[in-house]
């Protein structure tokens, strides 16, 4: 599959397009299933998912949260689900929860929604993070560049460890 | 890309593009609420320049969600083919 496209159509949106050599029922079960989601939602090498409470009905409220393997800094999300269609589309609240990590997404929560449409046996998965404003978006920008120098550092101290 | 050479006002860019005044404003209201560019106010003319830096700080970030995401989907990738092969010894 070609990799993943990443674009913001204006400056308060990113959208994200994938394609998966999978059927749409396996797709949304990786996606929605809290037993599948950290086997793959992990973030950044170094990281795992130790809480993934989920919600797949409208107003349900799930919880993310994932830590750096090394230090134990962690980091999550939380929100509530909009609008859910099996197999189809999910809508939800986003809200960035900084734990040790730091950092800021702005107040308000973003809207994320995530469609799926399969076609032949391959699952197109199209995601819209969309902020709640422009100084959102770049509040989100710079906590994310600070965390992706970090990262950068950490992968550099390991190959002069190692 | 005239842009590119420093500032221009609304003028200038109808002479270059022959295009009306009014298109060319929507076009840089377009540019300007996506922060590609800036305008300052002289007296009645509103010069546009073009924000190379907050270009070059979308892009790197955009680059840098695309590593990200491309790295959770590949993991994605691996989970799915072990699902389908599941299904299909289900069958």
């Amino acid at each position: 599959m070609k990799p993943a496209e990443v674009s913001a159509p204006s400056d308060r949106e990113v959208l994200v397009n994938r394609s998966f050599d999978a059927p749409v029922n396996l797709v949304w079960q990786a996606y929605t299933d809290p037993v599948m989601m950290p086997r793959w939602l992990t973030a950044m090498p170094g990281w795992s998912m130790p809480v993934c409470e989920m919600a797949t009905h409208v107003g349900g409220k799930y919880r993310w949260r994932w830590r750096n393997d090394e230090n134990g800094q962690e980091f999550g999300f939380t929100g509530e689900m909009l609008e859910v269609a099996v197999h189809s589309k999910i809508v939800h609240t986003q809200l960035y929860d900084p734990g040790e990590m730091g950092g800021s997404m702005g107040g308000e929560p973003s809207i994320i929604t995530v469609t799926f449409d399969e076609s032949d046996g391959i699952t197109s998965v199209v995601t819209s993070i969309k902020f709640a404003s422009k100084a959102d978006r770049d509040a989100a920008m710079s906590t994310g560049m600070t965390d992706g120098m970090e990262m950068s550092y950490q992968a550099l101290d390991g190959v002069l460890a190692g | 890309m005239h842009l590119a050479r420093g500032e221009a006002s609304v003028s200038d860019l109808v002479g270059l593009f022959s295009l009306t005044q009014p298109t060319v404003s929507s076009h840089l209201k377009v540019l300007e609420s996506a922060g590609l560019i800036s305008r300052r106010r002289v007296a009645q003319s509103r010069p546009c320049k073009l924000e190379t830096e907050q270009l070059k700080a979308v892009t790197d970030w955009l680059e840098q969600l695309q590593e990200v995401w491309e790295g959770n989907y590949k993991r994605l990738d691996a989970l799915l083919a072990e699902l389908k092969q599941a299904q299909e010894e289900k069958k």
